[in-house]
């Protein structure tokens, strides 16, 4: 493959994960106008798509014939990452269901927003990182 | 940010910036290379990034091309 398609290629298949999010948001607009875009990443699909990278950051760095301590490191650091975005998404499963009429449209709703967001743009740095260095 | 994304982005930061060295540094990739400049007697050896080098030594070429001077001697090792 010629270098640099890798990326391009990967970018694309985040950003076609990321659609059924617009069509939720949508969705969520049509029911309710007034909805913002806090209320589409509130369950933790950010959180999936984000563990979906890692998944395969992981299993890249597993496969590739490149250096094994570097390969070591990213698988490492890639599991790291998931366990730490599967326990956010599991506290965010624990707190919906114990609270289920908790008022998400308030501090703690904003919180879990911003926790996806950030968790979502870390998986992605990481996985960039291990596809370039990787392909590269 | 809860404290876990913030381990999280930590580790993130941290496995990258560790492998991005390691991957510079990395001989077999010559991510860095060395570009000895010699003209006349005097000799000047850089390591500098291997796309900047790529684009000093086309530049160089192009200028000894023009110019009607002694050629200076470009290596890229």
């Amino acid at each position: 493959m010629k270098r640099g398609v890798a990326p391009l290629l990967w970018i694309f298949g985040v950003i076609f994960a990321l659609i059924p999010l617009v069509f939720d948001y949508q969705h969520e607009r049509l029911a309710n106008p007034a909805a913002s875009w806090i209320s589409v990443v509130l369950h933790g699909e950010l959180l999936l798509v984000a563990l979906a990278i890692l998944g395969d950051a992981i299993a890249r760095a597993c496969v590739s014939d490149d250096n094994r301590l570097r390969r070591a490191i990213l698988a490492l650091g890639s599991f790291l990452v998931a366990c730490l975005v599967i326990n956010e998404a599991v506290q965010i499963r624990e707190a919906v269901e114990r609270f289920p009429q908790l008022d998400l449209g308030s501090y703690l709703a904003a919180r879990i927003a911003s926790d996806s967001l950030w968790g979502f743009g870390f998986a992605v740095i990481l996985s960039l990182a291990t596809l370039v260095v990787v392909e590269d | 940010m809860s404290q876990f994304v913030a381990l999280a982005g930590g580790i993130s930061a941290l496995t990258a910036i560790i492998v991005w060295a390691m991957a510079v540094a990395d001989p077999k990739r010559k991510q860095l290379i060395w570009v000895s400049m010699t003209a006349g007697n005097q000799e000047i050896r850089v390591l500098i990034p291997r796309t900047s080098a790529l684009i000093i030594v086309a530049k160089l070429r192009r200028t000894n091309r023009q110019s009607m001077e002694e050629p200076q001697r470009v290596a890229v090792s």
